[in-house]
């Protein structure tokens, strides 16, 4: 964590202030005793657009950091920071809060790594950044060849080894005042803690060195580290407690089964916008692309209550010129599909969709408007061309299913699809299910693509095997959902989704060995031999 | 010893640690394709397009040469590379003790960017505490600070027992800048103080050595 501070992090340290200020604070402190939140990111906001966490990372962000929903503590997101050796660069997130010279200071985080044998690094430094030393860092959590190392009274101590695909958690109790610490730290799935050290000297054994920033990052010196890892429910407190207070009720981890039904929720009296959740739905491309101005420009285009358009201040020649613009043009729409007005909803999202070709949300949102229209022929028609795309998510899901629904009144659609099904009418198969779905009738839902599953091969069998596996899933059974993603498994190996399911239902079934594996299983079969 | 680039404690030291010639990282260069060429025009981006593999050749150009200046340009090209190389140590050590001032510089800086080997390190500490120019025991000093960043843990324990033992060297610039270098590289003083009466100055050298008996029960 050593000796260099990033020009662009400490540019940004006033602007950061007021986003770090917590977004769900605790009570306010009416005496010394009582916790203050200073900092709590859980990574969780519901869309791109509104969440104050969202542009927190990127803003605070430096090489390869952004959000993911493969692995979570809690919620569905978490911040995945990885690096590349060699690359002559780190990655890094930082986060600011005010200053803390005195009493106790409290961090609670969460971490994971894909690579145990590769460097991270954590630290909690002062306003000398990260240096050894007083008012430079106070508490340094690194892993070095496998395990878990602290540097303490500048000193690397090793600790215990760190499993890769596990979750640990992490809790500091740093006293300001004497310069010493206590540290806990706990593996999924184990009772007992890992780490439970007391009164350990700081990084550089400073009384009195105080603390203003934390830092997640690789390996900034020898850009010798391949490593990936997660980060999730990070806080940061302080109390007059000699104890750590209760920092972080994370929230309950959401398995994939809530996302259709939160979606669905949202749809319920009208149809609505579904939410970008990452910037390559806008097809913006990464956060570091954009640099500071086109990431405020985003943030202003998703926010923005007029109709202008900031992203045409930019040059002709500018690359984020056109995505930047797409994403006004996408939430305008938003807007008039939120006011009833299809038509012009519809005429955004195709500008958007023009403007940025990348951007798989505007193809959705157009079918969703086409389907708000009445224009139900032609709403199937993009459904089609972009299902690809989409592969399960429950954003295409209900779009799906939105248009089923449209196309008749429920019971009539599905006595009418029933015996098409039956013969082996695939479309018509997948429309009863997209309905079935929307009705909450999961265990018809699943009755139906086990049928399916029976009646075909390959790909096309897996897929109904998944399905029927969420809707097992969705009734509580996860040891039939289970059986149904294995088999699913088997028809399609390279299907990351299945692995991501797999680990939900061991998540509900508490078996963490087969969770890590899954989750493994799942990485690796993004990062391909 | 503060080196500019760097925000470190070094800043309210005495001695000052001079960044570099030439080593500013946004100098826009044309990418050349031929080593002596890039070597001539200081064009390191293009050099290090060529990657490590370059390094014995950049050696070899430093062993050949007779032009003093051209040997502290390819030092000065060696630091900021801060490429290993068994090639690059060896010449460098050969002007480890010049008396030209911008070339001893130059390679005491550039030695602990090429070498993990712990005799630059016993080289530079003998630099420290026995050249005959305040000067250049000073910038063996800085090295020591800042430069050895290929060093293991184990390596390091070498390098703290030596600045250790400097801290009880006669002459007192010479205590000065070892503690200065532990300071630097643990962000400690122990309570020692180079111009402290002798007692002060042995308890807390005894306490760096506890220091280090720990550091070296954590390998």
């Amino acid at each position: 964590m050593a000796l260099r501070v990033p020009l662009a992090a400490l540019a940004l340290a006033a602007a950061l202030a007021p986003v770090t200020e917590p977004a769900s604070p605790g009570p306010p402190s009416r005496t010394s005793s009582e916790p203050t939140v200073l900092v709590r990111y859980g990574f969780d906001d519901d869309t791109v657009e509104t969440g104050p966490d969202t542009f927190a990372v990127f803003r605070a962000a430096h090489g390869r950091v952004g959000l993911t929903s493969a692995f979570r503590v809690s919620g569905y997101r978490s911040v995945e920071i990885s690096d590349v050796a060699g690359n002559r660069d780190f990655s890094e997130l930082q986060g600011y809060f005010p200053e803390q010279r005195r009493g106790r200071v409290f961090a609670h985080f969460a971490l994971m790594t894909a690579r145990p044998d590769q460097e991270l690094n954590v630290a909690l430094a002062g306003p000398r950044r990260f240096q050894l030393g007083r008012d430079g860092i106070a508490f340094w959590l690194a892993t070095r060849e496998g395990r878990f190392v602290h540097v303490s009274d500048s000193i690397p101590k090793k600790l215990a080894p760190v499993r890769g695909f596990v979750w640990y958690t992490v809790d500091v109790a740093y006293d300001v005042d004497r310069g010493r610490y206590d540290l806990d730290i706990r593996e999924e799935g184990r009772p007992e803690p890992i780490v439970d050290l007391h009164d350990q000297p700081g990084a550089a054994s400073q009384a009195r060195s105080a603390v203003d920033v934390f830092s997640f990052i690789s390996d900034p010196v020898a850009d010798a580290s391949d490593v990936t890892y997660y980060v999730d429910d990070v806080s940061i407190a302080t109390s007059g407690e000699t104890s750590v207070p209760p920092l972080v009720a994370p929230g309950r981890r959401k398995l994939f089964v809530d996302a259709f039904a939160e979606y669905r929720r949202t749809q319920e009296d009208k149809v609505r916008c579904l939410p970008a959740t990452s910037l390559d739905d806008l097809g913006v491309g990464p956060a570091d692309g954009l640099g500071t101005r086109g990431l405020a420009m985003l943030e202003g285009a998703l926010r923005a209550s007029g109709a202008e358009d900031a992203a045409a201040s930019l040059p002709p020649e500018d690359a984020r010129r056109r995505p930047l613009s797409a994403v006004a043009q996408w939430r305008e729409g938003c807007r008039a599909l939120e006011r009833e007005d299809a038509a012009t909803a519809l005429e955004r999202f195709e500008q958007a969709a023009a403007a940025a070709p990348a951007g798989r949300i505007h193809g959705l949102e157009a079918a969703l408007a086409l389907v708000a229209l009445g224009r139900l022929p032609e709403a199937a028609d993009r459904m089609e061309a972009i299902a690809a795309e989409w592969g399960d998510d429950p954003r295409f899901a209900i779009v799906s299913a939105r248009l089923a629904v449209a196309r008749g009144d429920l019971a009539t659609a599905a006595a009418t699809l029933r015996p098409a099904a039956e013969r082996g009418d695939v479309v018509s198969a997948e429309r009863l299910y997209s309905l079935l779905l929307w009705d909450g009738q999961w265990r018809e839902a699943g009755e139906l693509a086990a049928a399916q599953a029976r009646r075909s091969t390959g790909a096309a069998s897996a897929a109904w095997l998944e399905r029927g596996g969420d809707a097992a899933f969705e009734q509580g059974e996860a040891a039939v959902a289970r059986e149904l993603y294995e088999a699913a498994a088997q028809r399609a190996p390279d299907q990351p989704s299945l692995f991501l399911k797999l680990s939900d239902v061991a998540f509900v079934l508490k078996d963490v060995d087969a969770e890590r594996t899954y989750r493994e299983r799942y990485y690796g079969s993004l990062s391909g031999p | 010893m503060s080196r500019s680039g760097r925000t470190t404690v070094a800043v309210l030291l005495a001695v000052s640690c001079v960044r570099l010639a030439g080593a500013d990282p946004v100098r826009a260069v044309a990418v050349t394709s031929n080593l002596e060429q890039a070597v001539s025009m200081d064009d390191i981006e293009a050099i290090k397009a060529m990657g490590p593999p370059v390094m014995p050749r950049l050696a070899a150009l430093y062993a050949a040469s007779s032009d003093e200046q051209r040997r502290l340009r390819l030092a000065t090209i060696f630091y900021r590379l801060g490429w290993k190389s068994d090639e690059a140590r060896e010449a460098l050590m050969k002007d480890v003790h010049t008396p030209s001032q911008g070339l001893r510089v130059s390679v005491q800086y550039a030695l602990g960017r090429v070498s993990d080997d712990v005799s630059v390190v016993d080289v530079l500490l003998e630099n420290m505490q026995n050249d005959a120019e305040i000067v250049f025991r000073d910038k063996a000093a800085c090295a020591l600070a800042y430069d050895q960043v290929h060093l293991t843990p184990v390596q390091k324990v070498h390098l703290f027992e030596g600045l250790i033992r400097a801290l009880n060297d006669p002459k007192a610039d010479v205590r000065r800048i070892a503690a200065q270098v532990l300071q630097i590289q643990t962000g400690q003083d122990k309570g020692f103080r180079f111009g402290d009466a002798p007692e002060a100055r042995t308890r807390a050298v005894e306490a760096w050595r506890q220091w280090l008996s720990e550091y070296r029960s954590q390998l």
